[in-house]
């Protein structure tokens, strides 16, 4: 971690897989995702996980910042029941999960460590 | 990253469960994931039992206490909850939070000593808190006979332990069982203080190498 940097932000399973040549093996992803989780809800917790909802018609314009961030606890009832479905639009469970994205970042301590590590050593 | 690398990663089921450990809804959704957290964690060692039939305390402690930590808890041994109370987990918000008392099993008088441990010196039994385990390693033979003089033991204890109620328990059937009790930290007028019993068999039949 400290190889990158303190410009390190946020940290993502295409990102990390790239790196490791590993993109396009869908078990090498699943050992990226558990390495990540270790390293967001292990011992030494260095990354946070947040779930991200998109708006749902993503075809024509960039993306800047997304709907919402969606707690742990909603992201459950959203797997479990469809409670945070909004009825009116006919969305259905799957299109909406399809909207969430999941991004690893790393804690502002971390990220404050880093940066003192950094200007320790210039 | 998509959401369907979490499920590809997990399954639906896992990562449920990994969410509800992450934010329980409430304490009882806290407590009753973590029973059945602690029901896997006992079935890993009694799994291992060979390793573990001369293990101390301490290290069948640190043994549930690694186990639960891999699955997301915030769990730690000795920690100082006005003493050093054996297992000490809470959930990741800080809101929750469970001890446990873990023993070989010395016989009556020494389990019970670990029951007053924690009712008298760590347990807060504040909403939110008011739940606890007993843990009961045994490395000797005929398991369930032995926790079930355990029981008997316990639940003739009603003045040690004002209102104690002992019931059955729906998971591990006579290696486990239900208690309430007021906590005179509380008072009668404070919710009762409940206490899961549960037996880890440890035990390594003769001839069976470590």
């Amino acid at each position: 971690m400290a190889k990158l940097g303190p410009q390190l932000h946020a940290v993502s399973l295409v990102t990390v897989a790239d790196a490791l040549g590993w993109g396009n093996d869908k078990d090498l992803r699943k050992a990226i995702v558990r390495a990540l989780d270790q390293l967001t809800f292990g011992e030494s917790s260095l990354l946070e996980r947040h779930f991200l909802l998109w708006p749902g018609d993503q075809s024509s314009e960039v993306l800047e910042e997304p709907l919402a961030q969606i707690s742990n606890l909603e992201m459950r009832r959203a797997l479990e029941t469809n409670q945070l479905v909004v009825n009116e639009t006919g969305e259905t469970v799957q299109d909406f999960l399809s909207r969430i994205s999941v991004e690893y970042v790393v804690r502002n301590d971390v990220r404050e460590q880093l940066r003192a590590h950094q200007v320790k050593q210039s | 990253m998509r959401l369907q690398d979490l499920l590809d990663t997990y399954g639906q089921p896992e990562l449920i469960e990994q969410l509800r450990r992450l934010q329980p809804a409430d304490y009882d959704e806290f407590v009753d994931q973590l029973q059945k957290d602690l029901l896997y964690v006992i079935d890993l060692i009694e799994g291992d039992a060979k390793d573990f039939h001369d293990a101390s305390e301490d290290e069948l402690n640190r043994e549930v206490v690694r186990l639960l930590r891999a699955r997301s808890y915030t769990a730690s041994h000795d920690h100082d909850e006005g003493g050093h109370v054996d297992i000490h987990v809470r959930s990741r918000d800080g809101r929750f939070s469970w001890l446990a008392e873990a023993k070989l099993d010395k016989g009556p008088a020494y389990l019970t000593s670990g029951v007053h441990q924690l009712s008298d010196r760590y347990a807060r039994g504040t909403q939110d808190h008011n739940h606890g385990a007993l843990i009961v390693y045994i490395q000797k033979n005929r398991c369930t006979e032995r926790f079930a003089t355990w029981r008997k033991h316990f639940s003739q204890l009603t003045a040690d332990f004002e209102g104690l109620e002992v019931a059955d328990c729906a998971f591990r059937q006579t290696l486990a069982f239900k208690s309430r009790y007021v906590l005179q930290r509380m008072g009668a007028a404070g919710p009762k203080y409940q206490v899961l019993h549960l037996a880890v068999s440890a035990f390594r039949p003769a001839g069976v190498a470590a």
